[in-house]
């Protein structure tokens, strides 16, 4: 239907990058977007553009999956889902932003928080 | 059915403690499966995942060979996100076949499942009218709390997403009516709903601290004394800057096991939190 990077997340996601109008309520929902270098609704225009780079940005290893944007988006893009499937994209060049070895203090940790931060920076 | 996950059985025993206590005193057991295992935690959208459904889904499998032994099909989990993973991951194999038999494929070492099991959290357990129900709630209430004001703190995998979520994702009520129901005074603020910065606390710590600074202060702006919630996750976050606002985060069956009086499942620091704010006990 679509070419490179947009067809690639349409598969994945099941949704449409393209029905993305910019509106913007996915970043001014965002709790995190203050620690990101690019706001949700430019990572889907960027999507649409089919630029790679997209793939280098903090944003897909902030997200916290929240999925706030994606019970408001009015599109019914899902930047959560879209997000998730970029970090996927990522790990799948065997490209892994954290080593979690050198983080300390882990065993003072909760598990829920080892688990789920080492299957999202994993895949 | 019960399905206790990796912190209830740790890091949160205070919670699967007060659980099971507050459930008993309404005749509710939780059976807990006699094998149990990681339920992945983190649910997988893109939509070839396969290896990310196996832990969630032998879950599933054990549940369903456990069914018939007690002759019930509820799976009730008390994590929050534990229940999104296993409710999410019950839904698309039950919806998709082809999924699941690239799955049962894999998993050729345990029987087919059969998509039986219905996965719950344990607040609709409490909340349905035909178990406990808050009226029950109120008559089961022996302490004055009136002065207690609890402000609620949802969870994202508890209300997010729409469908899975078991209330409504922008104006929650359920831990509010829980609230009034036991005596005390709910206070609703406008952060019950956000993110706590979740996982991001393993390798950014800064951003879950900004967060949550942002989340406690605003509760102690409502008037909040302590906050209530069901996410061990959140549960830490929250109680990374308990001291700096004085407002602590606990579980809301501790609150509700306090209120009934069951004292002997209530760990001290949760006791000594309630007599510090109540002043005596």
């Amino acid at each position: 239907m679509f070419k490179g990077l947009p067809q690639t997340v349409y598969e994945l996601s099941g949704k449409n990058p393209y029905l993305c109008i910019q509106c913007g309520v996915c970043s001014g929902s965002c709790p995190m977007i203050k620690d990101m270098d690019i706001p949700p609704h430019q990572v889907i225009r960027m999507i649409q553009l089919d630029m790679q780079e997209v793939l280098n940005c903090k944003t897909i290893w902030i997200c916290a999956s929240c999925n706030t944007c994606s019970v408001r988006c009015p599109r019914d893009v899902d930047p959560a889902r879209m997000i998730n499937v970029l970090r996927i994209l990522v790990q799948r060049r065997n490209i892994y932003p954290v080593d979690l070895r050198r983080v300390k203090g882990l065993l003072d940790l909760p598990q829920i928080a080892l688990i789920s931060a080492s299957r999202k920076l994993t895949g | 059915m019960y399905y206790p996950g990796c912190s209830v059985k740790d890091y949160a025993k205070s919670y699967e403690d007060s659980a099971i206590a507050v459930l008993k005193l309404f005749d509710v057991e939780l059976v807990e499966l006699d094998r149990w295992n990681c339920c992945g935690v983190v649910y997988e959208y893109s939509a070839d995942a396969v290896m990310q459904h196996v832990a969630p889904l032998r879950d599933l499998i054990r549940a369903q060979e456990f069914m018939s032994k007690i002759g019930d099909n509820r799976l009730v989990t008390l994590c929050s996100m534990c229940y999104s993973t296993l409710k999410k991951v019950n839904e698309i194999v039950t919806s998709d076949s082809e999924k699941l038999n690239n799955l049962s494929e894999y998993m050729d070492d345990e029987p087919r499942y059969n998509c039986g099991v219905d996965v719950k959290h344990v607040l609709e357990i409490i909340l349905d009218d035909s178990i406990m129900g808050l009226k029950r709630i109120k008559e089961a209430v022996k302490r004055d709390l009136s002065n207690l004001r609890i402000a609620s703190f949802y969870s994202c995998s508890l209300l997010r997403p729409k469908g899975i979520g078991i209330d409504d994702p922008e104006d929650p009520h359920i831990m509010l009516d829980l609230i009034s129901s036991l005596g005390a005074k709910p206070i609703k603020f406008p952060y019950e709903k956000r993110c706590c910065g979740s996982y991001n606390v393993v390798y950014d710590r800064s951003i879950v601290e900004r967060t949550v600074m942002e989340i406690v202060k605003a509760a102690g702006r409502w008037g909040a004394d302590m906050i209530i919630t069901v996410c061990p996750l959140c549960h830490y976050n929250l109680n990374i800057v308990r001291n700096k606002f004085n407002i602590p985060t606990i579980y809301f069956t501790e609150l509700m096991a306090y209120a009934m009086g069951l004292d002997e499942t209530l760990s001290k620091e949760t006791l000594s939190i309630f007599k510090s704010k109540i002043g005596g006990g």
